[in-house]
């Protein structure tokens, strides 16, 4: 990386533990941020709005049960804006998941890179399992609900023209 | 299926196109395809081998029954409304479908059998059977003959009112379908309801050429032969000679009207009876909160449940009757408040 | 100390003991049982825990593995204690795969056939019967058509499809003359393959845990009662034969406690079933009970896991793991001839390969395009394998004097191989290299992994005598009137495949001899 990402709030030094925030609550704004990055992940892949209610449910998860993400939230959405402030919209978002230069193991010991950790690298996660991996020739994807195996359609890709030549042999 | 739905009848086409009228629309489409769901399953889980086509057919029909569901309550959250699922479970056998519609048909919780296939015929009814060309009684001015035409006057409702769409409370994921957050999101839902129920112009598959749309699922399995277009002759379908074999299924009877008398079953019937019955409540007061609240984490459990159900359900419709008449069915019961 | 009386008490609460309890309740739902396990509970299908396991690639139930120094691998060949086992209620069936395949007539006979280890007093056609029940209580997903080994019933379910992957290897398969199968897996209907399946959200696969919460919400089971948190520390009799009590801890009081029963029937796996029957020494059993012939403990016995990876130079399917278990599988090594000649390998497909980790690249801040190239580049494949173990007098599992964290005395394994063990393995891995090569892979690994106790039986081995088993046919301790093993541990010999589905079945065997001894 050349350029340190973020301003004055994004690299104030923090420890890597998670930030402190359980008995608060997110604000509708906040929601709306967070709604927004988790979009911006899918963006230029696929559509995140069709899991909008498993993504709800994920933060939700995360909040409500201890040891609480809600401080991390807060966090991720204050770097969010403070990005968007100084590189404008989308860029700033960009830099965050694409040029972000930070190391995808290293210990976050600054805010911004408590977001990265703890909010962005997890929303990844979620995406590409639950809507994401579609975009590459897969049925199914760990973490993805792929259905019953009652159904007619497979739930993964299958060795289909093996499976005809075996059945015609059989008959 | 809509064939009558007095309520909303009283309306006249003309003032159908309110907001109002919609929310009331939408809430009757999501009690009617509810109330399908009983007794298609019992017919599904009768049938022995679960992958025999005639399931496999069934089974899909029925998971886009669901999925038709879940479009009415994301269309009705969407405008403003909230979903009612919980106080409105029929008792079985029904007389006629919730809001008074085919006020004469008998919905009986059975077995799938030549006379649970004529029900379900009945209520899946498109305007034209494309093989037979065998058309509903026609509807009496102002009323719908067909589920289509039903959601027709709901389409033209959404584009005249043209109401504000939001995505607050709509559950979208998996099972679901997609967000009703355009007008373009709102008719290709209604467009996938009807296409999955009765057919597209003439045919009897769905989008997809290996989708067959319910009425001619049910169809099949009555006439025991597959369907074909007919060669050179786009718009022309009949019977093949490709035989569907009927399935072999658990010798049920039909729910007798007023259920079992607690009294003459075997103590284990009646915990398979009372567990089903908790765990169908359970069910119903889950999917009612997943639109209450826009709840996945409630549709899991929901889908969790009706799985739950099956092996219940299907440890009923093993046992024989002490009155030698069959087997017993599940009684579909919902407790609300008794639990 | 606090005095409780119980018709039966089991120590542990895995598939052994929950299947067994289950059968005692069908016959009679007021029976008293008692279910002890000294591991915590671990809430089953919570959503949070769920969430972290996909995301953080964290299972809830983590801590509830063996931790490094709390054992000892005291051998020349070095045993790992990593993820082999859970302690905790609803035991291993919590992280179990879910692979039921049944022994096959040979591995009854083992003695008979080759002069060394073990005949089992039971032979095939005893347990399968109980085979058919046991697939149909785990709801095994199989294929009927195979004919690996005679079946008196289909599989209760459809078998899964082979993946697309697959159908390369089936095709090297038939190539070699090797007959592909499709794994008979235990998924209840309600299984979504949603890949998290050693935490299932829906709990479509069975465990120990599911299991006996089942018959805990069962109201009619009035009398039977399930502990965590207890670790069992010894058995006492009241003379040689009569067993009186267990004694156990009440960890989360710290109190001691004594369950009396009429029957008592320790589940709690290959560790700790002889590590307790060890441990119980007494006036009437010098050497600890059951140990009058120094068999309890000894004859380990664990699958050797051979692997042989390939690699080819493109992937333009992008082709990535899709369910969490594997499909593909063959019997064609599991035979008496392989048997003869030192041991029977059994073949599976690895499930996870071939895998490009995409999220992984999209943390790192991969474009598009940068995804995509490692996605098609180049793709593993990985044809994995048991071999059936030899179980020796010399390899003994012990307790060590040091408490672990819920209890129970810490294990020391003295394990192992003879140097001509590598011979066997070496020719084993070139039947599966020619697999790989026969794809058109070039292999890029060929190895045997750190030996482990995922399998782990012979124990307390089964035996007509006393001098040849530790317990009987029916699974009694010899010398005793009530005291049963019901554990991977009473196996005589392991086989090549898992061994779940024959402890099910032997589970079902053992609660309709204690149903037939009550009446």
């Amino acid at each position: 990386m050349t350029e340190i990402l973020g301003g004055e709030y994004s690299n104030t030094k923090v420890s890597a533990g998670l930030l402190p925030g359980d008995i608060q609550q997110l604000t509708a704004y906040e929601m709306e941020m967070l709604w927004r990055l988790f979009q911006e992940i899918g963006r230029t892949r696929s559509d995140s709005l069709n899991i909008r209610s498993e993504w709800l449910e994920f933060v939700e998860a995360k909040t409500s049960v201890a040891p609480s993400y809600t401080g991390e939230y807060s966090n991720a959405v204050s770097c969010a804006a403070e990005l968007l402030r100084m590189y404008g919209d989308p860029e700033g978002y960009r830099r965050l998941l694409l040029d972000h230069g930070m190391a995808p193991d290293a210990s976050p010991l600054t805010r911004i890179a408590h977001c990265k950790t703890y909010v962005v690298n997890e929303f990844i996660r979620v995406q590409v399992a639950k809507e994401g991996f579609k975009s590459w020739k897969g049925s199914n994807y760990k973490g993805y609900i792929g259905g019953s195996l009652y159904n007619r359609k497979p739930r993964a890709r299958v060795a289909e023209p093996l499976i005809r030549i075996a059945e015609a042999e059989g008959e | 299926m809509y064939a009558a739905i007095p309520e909303l009848l009283s309306y006249e086409p003309a003032s159908r196109c309110t907001l109002e009228w919609l929310k009331k629309a939408l809430q009757s489409a999501i009690t009617l395809e509810f109330a399908t769901l009983p007794p298609y399953l019992t017919a599904l889980w009768s049938i022995k081998d679960e992958m025999h086509p005639a399931a496999v057919s069934i089974r899909e029909a029925v998971q886009e029954e669901m999925q038709h569901m879940a479009f009415a309550c994301n269309m009705l959250t969407a405008i403003g409304g909230t979903p009612q699922i919980a106080g409105r479970v029929p008792q079985y056998p029904a007389k006629g479908l919730p809001g008074d519609v085919m006020p004469d048909l008998v919905v009986d919780i059975d077995g799938l059998s030549q006379a649970s296939l004529k029900t379900f015929l009945a209520i899946e009814q498109p305007e034209i059977d494309i093989i037979t060309g065998a058309k509903p009684a026609s509807a009496e001015p102002g009323k719908f003959a067909t589920i289509g035409e039903f959601y027709d006057a709901i389409a033209e409702a959404f584009k005249e009112t043209n109401p504000p769409l939001s995505l607050k409370g709509q559950v979208i994921g998996p099972r679901t379908g997609w967000a009703i957050d355009s007008m373009h999101a709102v008719l290709r839902a209604i467009d996938t309801i009807k296409e999955q129920g009765e057919g597209s112009s003439g045919t009897p598959v769905d989008y997809d050429p290996a989708d067959w749309c319910h009425y001619y699922r049910f169809a099949e399995v009555a006439e025991g032969r597959k369907i074909v277009q007919l060669p050179g002759e786009p718009k022309r379908w009949a019977y093949g000679s490709e035989k569907l074999p009927f399935p072999e299924v658990w010798p049920v009877a039909k729910l007798p009207k007023g259920g079992y008398d607690r009294d003459r079953v075997t103590g284990a019937v009646l915990h398979l009876m009372d567990r089903f019955d908790a765990t169908f409540t359970r069910m119903v007061d889950d999917i009612q909160a997943t639109w209450t609240g826009g709840d996945q984490a409630a549709l899991w459990r929901a889908i969790q449940e009706m799985f739950d159900l099956q092996e219940i359900g299907l440890a009923l419709m093993k046992t024989p009757r002490c009155d030698g008449k069959g087997n017993y069915v599940p009684r579909w019961r919902y407790l609300g408040a008794e639990l | 100390m606090k005095r409780r009386e119980f018709e039966v008490v089991f120590i542990g609460s895995g598939v052994a003991a929950s299947t067994v309890a289950k059968t005692i309740l069908e016959n009679n739902r007021l029976a008293s049982i008692l279910i002890l396990d000294a591991g915590p509970k671990v809430a089953a299908r919570d959503r949070r825990s769920w969430w972290d396991y996909l995301v953080l690639d964290r299972r809830p139930y983590d801590y509830c593995y063996d931790q490094k120094g709390e054992n000892k691998s005291a051998g020349k060949t070095e045993w790992s204690f990593d993820d082999g086992r859970v302690s905790m209620y609803g035991g291993s069936t919590v992280h179990w795969g879910g692979w039921c395949r049944r022994f096959k007539p040979e591995d009854f006979e083992v003695y008979s056939r080759t002069g060394t280890r073990a005949d089992w007093p039971i032979c095939y056609d005893t347990l399968e019967p109980y085979y058919c029940r046991a697939e149909e209580y785990l709801s095994v997903c199989g294929d009927d058509s195979e004919d690996w080994v005679k079946r008196s019933m289909p599989y209760p379910r459809p078998p899964f499809p082979w993946t697309a992957p697959d159908g390369e290897m089936i095709a090297a398969f038939e190539k070699l003359g090797i007959k592909p199968g499709k794994l008979p897996i235990a998924r209840y209907r309600k299984c979504m393959t949603t890949g998290t399946c050693k935490y299932c959200p829906f709990g479509a696969r069975f465990s120990g845990q599911i299991a006996l919460d089942e018959l805990l919400a069962d109201g009619r089971h009035t009398n039977l009662e399930v502990l965590h948190n207890t670790p069992a520390a010894r058995l006492k009799g009241s003379s040689k034969r009569r067993m009186e009590c267990v004694e156990y801890l009440d960890a989360r009081t710290g109190e001691r406690c004594e369950a009396y029963a009429t029957t008592i029937v320790a589940c709690a796996g290959s560790y700790e079933t002889p590590k307790l029957l060890q441990s119980s020494t007494s006036r009437f059993w010098e050497n600890g009970i059951g140990n009058d012939h120094d068999l309890v403990g000894r004859f380990i016995s664990s699958h050797p896991f051979l692997i042989v990876t390939g690699e080819r130079g493109d992937n333009a399917e992008e082709w990535f793991q899709e369910f969490d278990f594997p499909t593909l599988m063959s019997r064609t090594y599991d035979t008496p001839e392989l048997q003869a000649d030192g041991g029977k390998i059994f073949l599976f497909k690895d499930r996870t390969q071939p895998n490009v980790d995409i999220a992984a690249l999209m943390i790192q801040g991969k474009s598009r395009p940068e995804v995509d190239k490692p996605v098609r580049a180049k793709r593993t494949q990985e044809i994995q394998a048991f071999l059936d173990d030899r179980g020796r007098f010399e390899n003994r599992v012990s307790a060590l004097p040091a408490p672990n964290r819920f209890g129970l005395p810490q294990t020391q394994i003295d394990f192992t191989r003879p140097p001509e063990f590598q011979n066997l393995i070496a020719k084993r891995l070139d039947l599966m290299e020619k697999i790989i090569l026969a794809m058109d892979y070039k292999v890029t690994r060929k190895a045997v992994r750190t030996q482990s106790g995922h399998h782990m039986t012979s124990t307390c081995r089964m035996g007509k005598r006393p001098e040849d088993g530790v317990v009987d046919e029916n699974l009694r301790v010899h010398g005793t009137d009530n005291l049963f093993v019901c554990s991977n541990a009473v196996f005589p010999t392991g086989s090549a495949v898992n061994p779940t589905l024959t402890l099910t079945a032997m589970s079902m065997r053992l609660g309709d001899y204690l149903n037939a001894e009550v009446a």
